[in-house]
């Protein structure tokens, strides 16, 4: 079976899941395609297929068209039939050309499925599957579902008219979904992020015990506002109260604006002595760093799923999120860790104080219970598994 | 008598803010205005200035055809043979950057200004040449966030800053607020450093306008969608006046399209209480000042805030964040309400205490506020300020 995957960029060598994927439907006789507009130089996993040229002079896309057109009179079938599809569908010309050249790519190949990796992928792309004869599939993620449809209204009306079976990393993102108007009879599958293995092996042997006035706590999280970082920073300015010596360390980084933003929470604040912004580090840094920390803090105002806290769970850190969108199917509340209501630096802040000051006991059954669920229920091969299960499936 | 001054307004583009705009047409009368700009589209220009072009930004070829004028001007002159050469090694290697820097030095040379006023923090780098060789008088305005936020959470800022001040003649601050954050980058006896209140435009608003108690208490925010302007904190106050069953309609004026104001309206289920529209035009800003309750700023820091003058001038009252400059316009409940900056519920809880305040109170806060702008904030004194600040600058040379 050959799967076509649409993507922004090649992943990196650090993006467990596309890779996990990519590796799993290889390993199992799958073919794989990218359908991208960036190639990395090192990526070599697959067949890669490269989206035409839009920016840059005029003249180089001019001809880049010309090429185009040339190639696609070598698959005029599909050429013809994506025009009629959206001929029928009421599109403009212009919109028709502009769309033939965009999607001209995916045109000049034949697959099974092709899976578009984030649904605002799909956006413009909505009958080229049915154009080239395979089955369209869409993997819901957090901002796809969360944010842009409220910027974009009915952005997804085309997608789902066409969409075969959806993706999802949480059963969250597909309720909300529904209410963006996608039909129930579509069927979905929900394969939520995974970990590797590996990282069962870096556990420190840290002790959930807190030192006197000593509380190290962190996020993974990119300075975006979704994180919500101003919560965050408002909770560590009231444990300060109870722990004047907390570490809170940040590993994300956002562009300049959302730098000086919480850089002057910071400064406004006064948690110059307690806040350390690590930028990006590695994966491995990243999981050291967590690793050693006594809790592990999500203030986001949603998420699809949240895979920074599901690895801390890995890690057996207590972990305080936020009681929203996929983090409640990330975290049982209570039991692998605990979910407190958004946006409430003072709620926040007495749950973080009152797990600190949790029997031993309880602690460790918590960090035992976040590592054994994510050891059982988030591994990459059963990850691997449910996307064979995914495009094997009959329905 | 005092000269006649050359003076040069550098804001980087032609389109200058428009209460820079009340000083240049102000200034005019008496003296010789430039206006220098990366930016040829000048949408109003004022009469008597002389704008400069120093090419298109993101136009390379504009900015070479503008190097080469530069040049040709000059060709003749003691440093034209050297200028050509410069030119030619600037367009061999296409620098943008440094085409840009040329232009701006070469205008400067042909006008041999008295006073270079600098707009923007950020525009210094274009100024290093001339600053170094001390030719001539530098003027910078101290405004907001290039100087309330940047050096206290850029080192490298603070450090590139700290080494240009010396250099400068003279400062003119928005504020005592940013006066004091200026010192805390240099201070020095010499210093001179004038704080200027923005002047308004009186003659459209002889007098405060009518004000009305509305059954539904409209509020207003005027301002770009950037975190310094507080406005997360000011939806969750709306979430709380909500809560409270408060009759109340919230209007951002020019943060349309912010993604994180959108869901925070959507996730507390705000869309039919607040409303985002594009930046208006100032008539139409000022005829919603006219048409609402309450202007509210809810910033986190600002060095003043041009949009309070205004609402006080025409008369709408105000409730401030106690961030920066705006404490030196509001006096909280003479003039108009102040709350502490971060503070959703104080915010909500003062717009409550607002809406049962009687309209006489309300009517004493408006003329209280309209006192104090015309006071403090007429183009008159700003205009006369402005002089002062230049012709000092020059008496210190």
């Amino acid at each position: 079976m050959r799967i076509g995957l649409v993507i922004p960029t090649t992943p990196k060598y650090s993006e467990t899941f596309f890779n996990s994927k990519i590796k799993g439907l290889l390993e199992n006789g799958f073919e794989v395609i990218i359908f991208t507009q960036t190639i990395a130089s090192d990526f070599n996993l697959c067949k890669t297929v490269k989206s035409p040229r839009v920016s840059g002079s005029r003249f180089l896309v001019a001809l880049n068209m010309i090429k185009v057109g040339f190639k696609l009179l070598f698959h005029l079938n599909n050429v013809i039939k994506y025009y009629k599809l959206l001929k029928s569908s009421g599109f403009a010309l212009t919109t028709i050309f502009k769309r033939m050249y965009l999607n001209s790519h995916i045109l000049s190949h034949s697959v099974d499925w092709l899976h578009f990796g984030f649904a605002t992928q799909a956006i413009g792309s909505e009958y080229v599957a049915k154009a080239i004869g395979a089955k369209m599939a869409v993997s819901f993620r957090g901002f796809d579902i969360n944010v842009y449809p409220l910027k974009y209204e009915n952005c997804y009306l085309d997608v789902w008219k066409n969409v075969d079976k959806v993706h999802s990393i949480s059963q969250y993102l597909v309720e909300q979904a529904y209410g963006l108007g996608l039909k129930k009879v579509i069927p979905f599958s929900i394969i939520t992020p995974a970990v590797d293995d590996q990282i069962f092996k870096t556990i420190t042997s840290k002790q959930n015990s807190v030192g006197q006035n000593q509380l190290t706590i962190c996020s993974v999280a990119r300075l975006n506002w979704i994180k919500d970082l101003t919560t965050a920073l408002e909770t560590i300015q009231l444990l300060k109260k109870t722990y004047p010596n907390l570490q809170y360390h940040i590993i994300g980084d956002g562009d300049i604006k959302e730098r000086e933003r919480y850089l002057f929470l910071v400064n406004q604040l006064g948690l110059e002595d307690n806040v350390v912004f690590h930028r990006k580090l590695s994966h491995n840094d990243t999981l050291e760093l967590v690793g050693k920390s006594d809790i592990y803090l999500q203030t986001s105002l949603n998420e699809g799923f949240c895979n920074a806290v599901l690895e801390a769970q890995a890690l057996g850190r207590l972990c305080v999120a936020s009681d929203v969108g996929g983090l409640k199917e990330n975290i049982i509340d209570g039991k692998t860790g605990w979910l407190v209501r958004s946006q409430q630096p003072n709620v926040f802040a007495n749950k973080i104080i009152e797990v600190v000051q949790l029997p031993e006991a309880k602690k460790i059954a918590v960090s035992n219970n976040a590592v054994s669920r994510v050891q059982k229920n988030f591994t990459l091969s059963y990850q691997n598994f449910k996307f064979l299960q995914f495009y094997n499936c009959k329905e | 008598m005092k000269p006649k001054l050359k003076i040069v307004i550098f804001d980087g583009s032609f389109k200058t803010r428009p209460f820079i705009n009340n000083v240049i047409k102000s200034l005019g009368k008496k003296h010789k205005l430039y206006v220098l700009g990366f930016d040829n589209s000048v949408i109003n220009k004022i009469e008597g200035v002389t704008y400069v072009d120093l090419g298109t930004q993101s136009n390379k070829l504009n900015l070479l055809k503008r190097s080469l004028v530069f040049v040709f001007n000059n060709l003749f002159k003691k440093s034209g043979i050297k200028d050509f050469q410069t030119f030619i090694k600037l367009m061999l290697r296409f620098d943008s950057s440094g085409l840009k820097h040329f232009n701006f030095n070469k205008a400067l040379a042909q006008i041999k200004p008295d006073i270079v006023h600098v707009q923007w923090l950020s525009l210094l780098p274009y100024c290093e040449t001339i600053l170094n060789s001390k030719s001539y008088n530098i003027v910078l305005s101290q405004l907001g966030y290039q100087l309330n936020v940047r050096p206290f959470v850029d080192a490298e800022n603070e450090i590139y800053l700290k080494r240009q001040y010396p250099k400068i003649r003279g400062f003119h601050s928005v504020s005592h607020a940013i006066k004091e954050k200026s010192n805390l980058i240099y201070t020095s006896l010499s210093k001179i450093d004038k704080v200027i209140y923005s002047g308004f435009n009186f003659s459209r608003f002889p007098s405060i306008c009518l004000y009305e108690k509305q059954e539904t208490l409209q509020l207003l925010s005027v301002g770009r969608p950037h975190w310094i302007k507080g406005y997360d904190y000011m939806i969750k106050a709306c979430e709380d006046l909500k809560k409270n069953q408060i009759d109340f309609h919230y209007t951002i004026v020019g943060a349309r399209g912010n993604e994180e104001l959108i869901y925070m309206i959507n996730d507390l289920n705000l869309q039919d209480y607040i409303t985002i529209t594009h930046s208006l035009p100032q008539k139409e800003v000022y005829q919603l000042m006219i048409n609402s309750s309450l202007l509210v700023l809810p910033s986190l820091a600002e060095g003043i805030a041009n949009v309070v003058i205004e609402a006080m001038a025409i008369g709408l009252p105000v409730l401030s964040t106690r961030c920066g400059g705006v404490i030196e316009l509001v006096t909280d409940n003479e003039t108009g309400l102040l709350v502490p900056i971060r503070d959703a519920n104080s915010l909500s809880k003062k717009i409550q205490d607002f809406h049962t305040l009687p309209l006489d109170k309300i009517n004493a806060l408006r003329v209280s506020a309209r006192e104090k702008v015309e006071k403090n904030h007429n183009i008159e004194k700003m205009t006369t300020d402005f002089e002062d600040l230049y012709y000092k600058c020059l008496q210190n040379d």
